[in-house]
């Protein structure tokens, strides 16, 4: 896919910003994360027989205006979990940048392959910056801040990912003009109890080139 | 940090840690008095977000307990296998209550207004049920269960966290997580059957007892052990077999852990409570049987309980009829330090609690 050339990629940071309308969407699939790779013997165990991974399409679009990138992901939720409740969890979405060729989406990337992942949770006010070596090791990555920005309406969450396009740091991923990438989307369903690695994500590594 | 936590944690886990600091509680000496849970609530939980949680909580049992039903939630392991647990609410644990303190003491109502909750009228609290028990008179019955963190030697949160964020000092054995790490999952507090975790809901990470670690590292011990007016809990090492912890727990068999059955191998231990013989319809004694029921007993502390309540009541006898039991004198605590060797440092002699607190 592409990330559209706009004028001004500050104005899409609200994910009901009309600018949005103007850019083409792409819609991926998802599969819920595998509980035999899942790395406590008590979420193998105790979700052996249960749905991981309910959100199993995610829209995607992508804009940037040379200083900034911008990614909107829509996706279908009846329940909106905002927060740390009773018995559910917050719901939570997140770009996926592999740190090399060899960083595999389905584990996280591994100890020499890292995985940047930008990051949002219904209940915090700004977006994470994270990088991964692996299932359950994602730590703060250093040089950039994610602007993260969630609305839900009519069983519909959509958030806007973005950071400027320079950013210090080998944790995160590069981004520029006229250069080719590669995203995967993750996504939690928190009425579902999903965290940690009980989620969705795309099963693949997709393209995405940021127009000239 | 994590690292380090994960490694640490292989190498501890399912195994004794040679200095496995555990606490022996007698039963028959704990009053209620709730000391040892302001205790340790006024030392490490008094922050917003930890409003709700006692660390340290004493329930009077038979009772629903804290959190209300907890023993009814799952987790621990059966064969070696984790089981399925509930996470407990906020609710549950009793919530966090806030008082009209302004109103009574600042406010001029001191005469017509009672000190109450405000907000939404409470239905359950760490120590709802008090008093209730069981039974019916004049053989009702009741005794108190103080409870904290366990130190398991299988801890189930440690093994469920798929972050590693959790461990097992390998020195001591106490169960530590790395805050830094948490990101407030609570996969542990599933898992842990004994419902003593608890989530910061300011913080957004899992919280729960640290066997108060920077006094023992001092020397000191637990503020909920040290501050028990009672003088019934011991603190100490597992291994260390002159002193009353290996003791109660290896020789004499007269302390047990509580739900054996859960199969974490807890570091907590309780000499479980004896009791007056039943009233018979006619006002005599019913020699033959204790008041608090033995099922009851054995459904909590597992098969063991009736061994120890034997040596317990052939001891008494043998002191009864002019003879000696060490096993008595020492739970008798003639001298309180024998309570908390070598943990018998006073918490003013390293700069008072908040300066263990801040290390």
């Amino acid at each position: 896919m592409h990330a559209k050339k706009v004028s001004n990629a500050s104005a899409l940071l609200d994910p009901a910003a009309a600018g949005w309308q103007k850019v083409e969407r792409d819609v991926i699939d998802l599969v819920g994360m595998p509980v035999h790779v899942q790395t406590s013997r008590y979420v193998r165990t105790v979700w052996a027989d249960k749905l991981v991974g309910k959100v199993r399409a995610v829209s995607v679009r992508a804009a940037h205006d040379g200083e900034r990138v911008a990614f909107l992901l829509e996706w279908a939720d009846d329940t909106q979990n905002t927060e740390f409740a009773e018995r559910t969890f917050p719901d939570a979405a997140a770009m996926l940048f592999p740190g090399n060729g060899a960083a595999a989406i389905g584990t996280l990337g591994s100890a020499d392959a890292a995985v940047n992942e930008w990051y949002w949770r219904a209940d915090l006010e700004t977006g994470e910056n994270l990088v991964a070596h692996g299932l359950g090791t994602d730590k703060p990555a250093n040089g950039a801040a994610i602007d993260a920005k969630g609305a839900w309406k009519d069983g519909r969450w959509s958030v806007v990912l973005s950071r400027p396009l320079k950013a210090k740091g080998a944790d995160n991923v590069k981004l520029a003009p006229g250069k080719t990438a590669s995203f995967g989307v993750t996504i939690w369903e928190g009425n579902n109890r999903e965290r940690g690695d009980l989620r969705s994500y795309s099963q693949q590594w997709h393209e995405l080139t940021l127009d000239q | 940090m994590a690292k380090n936590g994960a490694s640490a944690t292989k190498a501890a886990i399912g195994h004794k840690a040679p200095g496995q600091v555990a606490m022996v509680f007698d039963l028959n000496k704990c009053i209620g008095c709730q000391t040892c849970s302001v205790a340790c609530k006024t030392l490490w939980t008094r922050d917003e977000g930890t409003d709700y949680q006692w660390w340290m909580t004493v329930n009077t049992l038979p009772g629903k307990g804290c959190p209300m039903d907890w023993e009814q939630m799952g987790g621990g392991y059966r064969d070696g296998v984790p089981q399925e647990g509930k996470l407990p609410t906020r609710q549950e644990f009793g919530g966090g209550w806030d008082f009209n303190y302004d109103e009574v003491f600042y406010q001029g109502k001191g005469n017509t207004v009672h000190l109450q909750p405000v907000g939404p009228k409470p239905t359950w609290g760490p120590n709802w049920d008090e008093d209730q028990g069981a039974g019916e008179y004049p053989n009702a019955y009741y005794f108190y269960m103080p409870r904290l963190c366990n130190h398991c030697t299988r801890p189930a949160c440690v093994e469920a966290c798929p972050r590693g964020s959790m461990y097992k000092r390998p020195e001591d054995g106490i169960v530590l997580r790395d805050e830094d790490n948490c990101r407030g999952l609570q996969f542990c507090a599933e898992a842990c059957p004994y419902k003593k975790i608890y989530f910061n809901y300011i913080k957004k990470v899992s919280q729960h007892c640290i066997m108060c670690f920077p006094r023992l590292e001092q020397g000191v011990a637990p503020a909920c052990a040290r501050q028990c007016p009672g003088r019934l809990v011991f603190v100490g090492y597992l291994n260390d077999v002159e002193r009353p912890i290996h003791k109660l727990v290896y020789d004499y068999e007269v302390a047990l852990p509580l739900h054996p059955e859960y199969g974490t191998e807890a570091n907590i231990f309780y000499v479980p409570p004896m009791s007056p013989y039943r009233l018979k319809e006619d006002g005599s004694l019913d020699m033959e049987t204790p008041r608090i029921p033995m099922e009851y007993l054995e459904r909590l502390f597992g098969p063991r309980v009736h061994k120890a309540m034997n040596t317990l009541q052939g001891e008494m006898k043998k002191v009864r009829a002019g003879g000696k039991s060490e096993l008595l004198d020492m739970l008798i605590v003639y001298r309180w330090h024998t309570l908390f060797e070598p943990f018998t440092r006073d918490p003013v002699e390293v700069g008072g609690p908040q300066a263990v607190k801040s290390r």
